[in-house]
């Protein structure tokens, strides 16, 4: 791929994965580390997509290295004292009374990062709406060992915020 | 709001943030960033072969004109330690080359295990193939040329210094940075090879 194919073909993954990557961001970065987190995406999708050999999908395929950039950005030691404090967040004192939008984003945002790094990956991919096998790619998990941790998170979620209770 | 709603909620939310992020500002802060995370790596492999290359060149050419033995052995150690440790470095970087970020989280997660437990490997052991070479080869040198063995003496000990806190600059790097970043890789992948016990699955 030559570099005016590249810069293109970045554009379009851009365009098209922009929400996913942000959200990704989102996920693993604090409100100040956001853009800094974003753009170290951005830039490791770059770098890689030259080496994208079209063995799967090309958004399965950056949604990977945006996951993986993430998970190496949280670990890095110069952000190691800004990561988000993990089950720092009590869950469970925020209470869905209002639905505004606000609201669900903050108990959203607080449910996330109360998860560990591998909670979070399988709840993001489930989130985005990515398919089982898509999941199963990306997390290198089975299919069936996700859907086990996307129950276990459900359940987590409904004992925390929903007062009907888990179902199962 | 019930665990349905978030995939929605999530979607609808990080569609409208993200817009805005679509501008030439942020690409052209990547770009540079781009730029500068490759004048990096091309500094910091140029001065690390740089810097073995000048000893090479350096002691090569001492070695054909000093008329100590002793001197001439060290240098002859010097070069066969300078060119060995470009070797090591060389061969680590193409054996574990560069982070291979569109894997599995799992994959990447084994590879990084495997890069960092080399890393650790490389600096634990700096002693051997870095350090008592050239400690030797330099220490031979100014032994073979030195009229003094009070100077001899001095020298040693200043080098044997100099060494010792370079030794023990890499073994904190160890302990304070690879060790830790080793045990969560560690505990990552045991998350994720975490078995199910028959748990109910989610349908999705």
């Amino acid at each position: 791929m030559d570099q005016k194919a590249t810069d293109s073909a970045f554009l379009e993954l851009l365009e098209r994965n922009n929400p996913r990557w942000f959200g990704i961001a989102r996920a693993y970065a604090r409100d100040a580390d956001r853009d800094d987190l974003l753009q170290e995406i951005l830039l490791q999708e770059w770098k890689s997509l030259p080496k994208f050999s079209e063995q799967s999908h090309i958004d399965t395929w950056a949604y990977r290295v945006a996951l993986n950039t993430a998970l190496a950005w949280d670990r890095s030691a110069k952000n190691r004292h800004r990561r988000l404090p993990q089950e720092t967040a009590d869950v469970s004192q925020l209470t869905v009374q209002q639905n505004s939008p606000q609201q669900e984003t903050k108990i959203l945002d607080e449910f996330l990062q109360s998860l560990s790094k591998v909670d979070r990956a399988v709840l993001l991919v489930h989130l985005d709406g990515l398919t089982n096998v898509e999941a199963a790619e990306i997390t290198g998990l089975t299919e069936g060992a996700y859907r086990v941790r996307l129950h276990r998170l459900k359940k987590k979620f409904q004992k925390t915020h929903c007062d009907q209770g888990a179902d199962s | 709001m019930t665990f349905d709603d978030l995939q929605q909620q999530w979607q609808d939310s990080n569609e409208s943030a993200a817009q805005p992020l679509v501008d030439a500002d942020v690409l052209l802060r990547t770009c540079r960033r781009t730029e500068k995370f490759k004048s990096k790596i091309f500094r910091r492999d140029f001065f690390e072969i740089a810097a073995a290359i000048f000893v090479i060149i350096m002691f090569g050419k001492d070695f054909f004109t000093f008329s100590s033995w002793m001197a001439k052995t060290g240098a002859f150690i010097c070069v066969c330690g300078a060119s060995f440790v470009i070797y090591k470095l060389q061969r680590g970087r193409k054996v574990h080359g560069e982070s291979r970020l569109d894997l599995s989280v799992l994959e990447y997660c084994r590879m990084e295990i495997e890069r960092v437990q080399n890393q650790i490997e490389l600096l634990r052991t700096i002693a051997s193939w870095y350090l008592a070479p050239l400690f030797v080869g330099v220490n031979l040198v100014f032994a073979g040329l030195s009229q003094s063995l009070l100077d001899t003496v001095v020298y040693f000990i200043t080098v044997l210094l100099l060494y010792w806190g370079i030794y023990a600059l890499n073994q904190r790097a160890v302990t304070k940075q690879f060790v830790p970043l080793y045990e969560e890789l560690l505990s990552l992948q045991k998350e994720l090879n975490e078995p199910n016990n028959g748990e109910p699955a989610a349908n999705t």
